[in-house]
């Protein structure tokens, strides 16, 4: 299965989060098939970037994203507007 | 503040207080992301048993920062180092052009950027711009 997650990058105390495209099966190797953007909850405002044609094609594709990346994709304008299923 | 940010940063500062089990699933589901399943997977254990224990970890973690605070005193202080940079980016747009007032603005710069720094509010490199070093 297809996944999105929200994987944390930066050091400690800065978060900074990726939204990734990745395969269910390798989860741990670090791999991923595409990134959709970035999401930064410290920054003043906070940076919430996701390339929605990229997050829809997924998202068509039966990607299955983790809750987080739900909630987030929410806010970003990806669900609530398009015929997407969540 | 989102629910992952926040045990994000919960973990950046009493991760060390955790066992090396509760450090590797807390890590795989909160800052991989990883499913309960998947996780489960990667450990041996059951769904169950991943969920109880990431529980367990979470009451920790919010039962420390009860006590000591620090995560909450962490975002305290970026906060308030925000506003003083944005004033004295605002300052460095109104003072005059002359030696004195441009010395002074450089020293309470080089004091924030000191202060930033000790209190590890920013990575070395990413510093930003205050205004007047342009």
């Amino acid at each position: 299965m297809v996944r999105i997650r929200l994987t944390r990058m930066g050091a400690k105390k800065r978060p900074f989060y990726r939204f990734v495209v990745a395969d269910s099966r390798s989860p741990r190797d670090g791999r991923f098939i595409e990134i959709l953007g970035h999401y930064n909850p410290i920054a003043n405002p906070t940076e919430l970037v996701v390339d929605k044609e990229k997050a829809l094609y997924w998202l068509g594709q039966g990607a299955q994203p983790s809750e987080p990346v739900k909630r987030l994709f929410k806010k970003a304008g990806i669900f609530g507007t398009e015929a997407v299923g969540e | 503040m989102d629910d992952v940010v926040r045990m994000g940063l919960l973990y950046d500062f009493y991760g060390g207080l955790l066992t090396k089990k509760q450090q590797r699933v807390f890590g795989l589901y909160y800052l991989e992301n990883l499913s309960l399943a998947e996780i489960a997977e990667e450990v041996g254990t059951t769904r169950q048993a991943v969920h109880d224990l990431l529980q367990r970890t979470e009451k920790l973690l919010t039962g420390w920062e009860g006590k000591l605070g620090l995560v909450d005193r962490y975002l305290q202080e970026l906060d308030a180092v925000q506003g003083v940079k944005q004033a004295v980016r605002n300052l460095a747009a109104v003072l005059p052009a002359d030696d004195r007032a441009t010395q002074a603005l450089s020293r309470v710069q080089k004091a924030l950027f000191r202060l930033i720094s000790v209190l590890e509010l920013e990575m070395e490199g990413e510093q930003r711009s205050l205004g007047a070093d342009n």
